[in-house]
């Protein structure tokens, strides 16, 4: 049954709204950035809401586009916007909040551009809705780009990263991926004479040459989002130097455009002209999955352990995606919910460690020894990461997994031992903090998280395990 | 009602977890043990475990996977359910008065919440059931280690197995679409990939027990106290290793070399665990090396025979629980001085001891008379007397070596308190109150026990306890550094330098920014006043023409 209110566009736009409230908000010293947190934080909620709300009014199946809603645009050249969701996007739609919401408590206590970092936050996350909700080739592309605009200010701003360097390997990966889907858009809407909707472009027929360029165009711009080598080097950049962890949260979740692209755009049935390029790609994938694995084992920075651990997921979920079978995708989606959440709490988690660090200079080998609570819930994200069954990451990498073994062995076991590389590298990490032979002075000055504090990340870990049990627990409830 | 007994469980599990008291945690405990041992008892009936209802819970049912978990009653589960409850009640005792630290309350609530996840191990009929099973066995055990080292190594190499798991699972599920056991067995006596399946399965099944080769996190455990210890022994890990391994049994059927992978490892690890216990000083290390023989000696009996298994399988944790406990009496004795070299004629002064531990021996043998059938009879009498020479062995050091105890030691030198004698006292009275007594094999195992006490024949190899690398090197932690860690490390480190900083930062970035530098160049020359500028843009514009031209018709 259609809803009487136009919920897509309502979850598109809310944020830009909540933005306006942050502009009105009061932000001076002695608010201390509180009043524009809270602010993004209602706004974010309030999306969530809608978004759950959303949820009941669609059937559980990968695929079927549900709750379309359609806005004329301009009248020449005819171009509508045209939103509408499948359970899939709505997923992905609330891990995203609840990992910004999440990125939100973890820059609670930052005063200094709060209603910037706000601003941005909340454009990207209504840029981010109109990205999953977009139906057509035309609104697809404009939010697949705009998004980059807060992320940019973004990293600018507060990523506290040697910015003139990451900037122009940000700039140049995405400028580069965004022209080259300009140019395939423009070329297939050239052809068509209108804009179409993202799962008719497989049909469209065009001459060979075309028909290549256009399909090599649009692998190149997502694969230019997804941390595939060579082009890793961007995000790894940021990953690696970014101490914000909302910044951090947002520069990852980007990679999961570039995964959702093929997931929409790329055709089961593959043109023939193409089948070389998915061959490739599966072997780049899996090179890189090993190579960032093997990476993350020497390197000791957390963060870039973090960020490879990430990578390999994503090239993880974007092997399951080009696997000849819609039936997984759904189980693809799960994942990734638990997945989002996993990362943003052990980025939120690692920034407040380092900032005890900074406060105490404690070393990092077992400074989680000093404080109990955050280690609790710092192992049990761990754990849930590397594939225990306390997430739905568990049951869904079963099925990806299966399936990917089905497809090609080699392959399979290449791609697992990565995965099983980037789990060993996140494992280690936790037992150098958690080490307990080599304990500082000065643990008086240590503090471990509030009360309320770990009963939010407890909250998260909730979540988590409910996914386990049935990652669509809201709905059914 | 067996599902309702384990939520019951869960439930008071769940409460010590989450309310812990920093006050009166001892009377906490106990309260928790009596409500357990009152559930437990009331659960371990056949009205319950034999002839009570399945109890099924459609868990997924999506179009991808479905899966249903069951609880389903039987005589195995019986079995089973008795041991792990049985021991699982003696392990929340001695929590309750002789654990170290202050986590009375939580431990107990782990042991109880371990004990429910092998019961559902051990009525899985899906591979789901076993790989949630056997994963949160994992967790659970992690969090009871205190250690940060051992919980280093446990979590590694179960992470390991565990990863194993999956991936053997799914592989059999991506075919046959079915997590069914009786399906998946069906299928891979034909599967193309059955020789990766059972390599998988016996790697799983050989890291979980904890077998040679594996042994590093099982000898860990004489790192926390011996409680905890045998607890995660012969009711999680290790045991969760074995029960896999018979779930799972028929896959050995499927192979001509499954057998004989199981064969070697039983062999090397009661010989390695045997030749070890000569080598190593620190008892407590010893006493896992027996435990870990004993592990191998089930893990032989049930490649052999699944029924031997079964038959055998409720009496023999036992058995290392109480050798364990025996061997640990002079260790209390001696204000816990660990290592046998500094011990000697203890028999002086706690005869007693003593005692017990040549009846738990006898109680051994008793068993093994007893219950020994055809075709695993002189395996294990072989295993078991290995193993008893041993303990023989290092009575004889304690007992009546030369004395080399540090004089207060010495002082202080007595009996530990009856506490530690009660469950020897009860183990062997009811063995030989259930058993018919074996007189003869009784006697003469105890003869021979006596007289290597006694005469240490073999005390020549005590110079090991002189070798410091001995003592301190595990053979195989250096072997794994140097075959697995440090090739991994050193690729990761060629591929950081040589990939990423010098090929794309040195090479492919610097590429790009001297490209762009160039085209930057071009266009301001282009436009710049000159007539070779106006000469270059017509040229472009010609250069642009022929190519429309020359691909006309192929867009």
């Amino acid at each position: 049954m259609q809803p009487i209110i136009p919920y897509l566009l309502f979850i598109v736009l809310l944020p830009l709204v909540g933005i306006v409230f942050l502009l009105l908000a009061k932000d001076d010293e002695k608010t201390a950035g509180e009043n524009v947190l809270k602010v993004a934080a209602l706004t974010v909620i309030a999306n969530l809401a809608l978004i759950v709300r959303a949820f009941m009014h669609i059937s559980l199946e990968y695929g079927k586009i549900q709750l379309v809603e359609k806005y004329q645009w301009l009248e020449n050249p005819k171009i509508a916007l045209v939103f509408g969701v499948d359970c899939f996007a709505l997923l992905l739609m609330v891990g995203i909040h609840l990992a910004i919401l999440i990125g939100l408590w973890g820059v609670r206590n930052e005063a200094e551009g709060q209603k910037s970092r706000m601003i941005f936050t909340l454009l990207f996350l209504s840029f981010m809705c109109g990205f999953l909700t977009a139906v057509d080739i035309f609104s697809f592309f404009i939010f697949f780009e705009a998004m980059l605009l807060p992320l940019y200010m973004m990293v600018g701003m507060f990523g506290e990263v040697r910015r003139q360097g990451t900037l122009f390997r940000f700039t140049l990966y995405n400028l580069l991926g965004a022209l080259l889907l300009f140019v395939a858009i423009v070329v297939i809407f050239n052809h068509q004479g209108t804009n179409i909707f993202l799962n008719k472009i497989s049909g469209v027929k065009l001459g060979q040459l075309s028909e290549f360029m256009v399909w090599c165009s649009i692998f190149a711009a997502f694969v230019s989002r997804i941390p595939i080598w060579p082009f890793h080097y961007w995000i790894s950049s940021i990953s690696a130097r970014v101490k914000n962890p909302l910044v951090f949260i947002i520069a990852n979740i980007l990679p999961l455009t570039g995964v959702y692209g093929f997931m929409r755009f790329w055709p089961k049935t593959m043109p023939d002209v193409m089948i070389f390029l998915v061959v490739i790609l599966e072997v780049i994938s899996v090179l890189t999955m090993l190579f960032i694995a093997f990476i993350a084992i020497i390197n000791k920075d957390i963060q870039y352990k973090i960020f490879s651990f990430m990578t390999v997921y994503y090239i993880f979920y974007l092997l399951g995606v080009f696997l000849p079978t819609d039936q997984i995708l759904l189980n693809v989606g799960f994942s990734i919910f638990a997945f989002l959440l996993i990362f943003a709490a052990l980025d939120v988690m690692l920034s407040f460690m380092n900032r005890q660090q900074e406060n105490t200079g404690i070393s990092t080998e077992g400074c989680l020894q000093y404080m109990p609570r955050l280690s609790m819930v710092f192992t049990f994200m761990v754990l849930a990461g590397i594939g225990m069954p306390l997430s739905s990451m568990f049951v869904n990498n079963f099925v990806i997994i299966a399936e990917l073994l089905n497809y090609n062995l080699v392959t399979s076991f290449v791609a697992l031992a990565a995965l099983i590389l980037v789990s060993t590298a996140l494992l280690s990490d936790l037992y150098r903090r958690k080490k307990d032979d080599n304990l500082a002075n000065g643990k008086e000055m240590i503090k471990d998280i509030s009360t309320g504090e770990a009963a939010f990340m407890w909250g998260v870990s909730v979540i988590l395990v409910l996914s386990f049990v049935n990652p669509l627990w809201f709905v059914r409830g | 009602m067996l599902a309702l007994s384990l939520f019951k469980l869960f439930c008071l599990g769940l409460f010590s977890e989450i309310f812990q008291k920093n006050r009166l945690q001892k009377s906490w405990a106990v309260i928790v043990l009596i409500f357990a041992a009152a559930i437990i008892v009331n659960m371990l009936t056949p009205d319950v475990m034999v002839a009570g209802k399945n109890f099924v819970f459609q868990w997924i049912d999506t179009s991808a996977i479905k899966v249903k978990l069951l609880l389903k009653p039987s005589t195995e589960m019986y079995r089973f359910g008795a041991l792990l409850g049985m021991i699982t009640l003696v392990v929340m005792f001695y929590n309750c008065f002789y654990d170290e630290g202050k986590m009375r309350l939580r431990n107990g609530g782990l042991y109880l919440l371990i004990f429910i996840v092998m019961m559902f191990l051990i009525s899985a009929q899906n591979m789901m059931q076993i790989l949630i099973s056997v994963c949160f066995v994992d967790i659970l055990c992690f969090y009871l280690l205190k250690d940060s080292n051992l919980k280093r190594r446990y979590m590694f190499y179960n992470m390991m197995a565990d990863m194993a798991l999956i991936i053997m699972c799914a592989l059999i599920w991506g075919q046959i679409k079915s997590l069914n056991l009786g399906d998946m067995l069906q299928f891979v006596k034909k599967a193309p990939d059955k020789n990766i399946i059972l390599g998988l399965w016996c790697l799983v099944v050989a890291v979980k027990s904890g077998v040679v080769l594996f042994h590093d996190f099982v000898l860990d455990l004489k790192k926390v106290s011996l409680v905890r210890g045998l607890f995660i022994f012969y009711v999680a890990t290790p045991m969760a290793g074995l029960l896999l391994m018979w779930k799972m049994y028929p896959l050995l059927a499927a192979s001509a070399w499954g057998h004989y992978v199981f064969y070697a490892w039983t062999a090397a690890s009661v010989v390695w665990a045997f030749l070890a216990v000569f080598a190593v000083d620190d008892l407590k290390a010893k006493i896992m090396y027996w435990n870990m023989m004993l592990m191998g000696i089930m893990m032989g009996v049930l490649a052999v025979s699944k029924l031997a298994f079964v038959k055998l399988v409720p009496w023999l944790p036992w058995c290392g629980i109480m050798i364990s406990t025996a061997m640990i009496l002079p260790i209390v004795a001696a204000s816990n001085e660990v290592l046998v070299s500094k011990m000697g004629q203890f028999a002086k002064k706690i005869k007693f001891s003593l005692l017990f531990t040549l009846l738990v021996i006898a109680a051994e043998v008793q068993i093994i008379s007893a219950l020994a059938t055809k075709d695993v009879y002189w395996y294990l009498w072989i295993a078991v007397a290995l193993q008893l020479l041993s303990v023989a062995h290092v009575l004889g050091q304690i007992y009546f070596a030369p004395a080399v105890v540090d004089e207060k030691v010495w002082a202080l030198l007595k009996n530990p308190n009856l506490f530690y004698f009660l469950p020897l006292m009860a183990f062997v009275g009811l063995v030989f109150s259930h058993f018919e007594f074996a007189a003869g094999a009784v006697c003469l195992a105890l003869g021979v026990v006596i007289l290597v006490i006694v005469l240490r024949p073999m005390r020549g190899l005590n110079c090991f306890y002189r070798d410091d690398t001995l003592q301190r090197v595990s053979p195989c932690s250096v072997l794994y550094d140097w075959l697995l860690v440090t090739p991994i490390k050193v690729v990761g480190r060629v591929l950081w330098l040589m990939i990423d900083f010098v090929f794309i930062e040195r090479t492919i970035i610097n590429m790009l920014r001297k490209l762009a530098a160039l085209m930057m160049k071009i266009v301001a020359m282009l436009h710049k006043d000159m007539k070779t500028s106006g000469i270059l843009f017509t040229l472009l514009g010609v250069a642009v023409l022929c190519w429309a031209y020359y691909f006309r018709g192929r867009f």
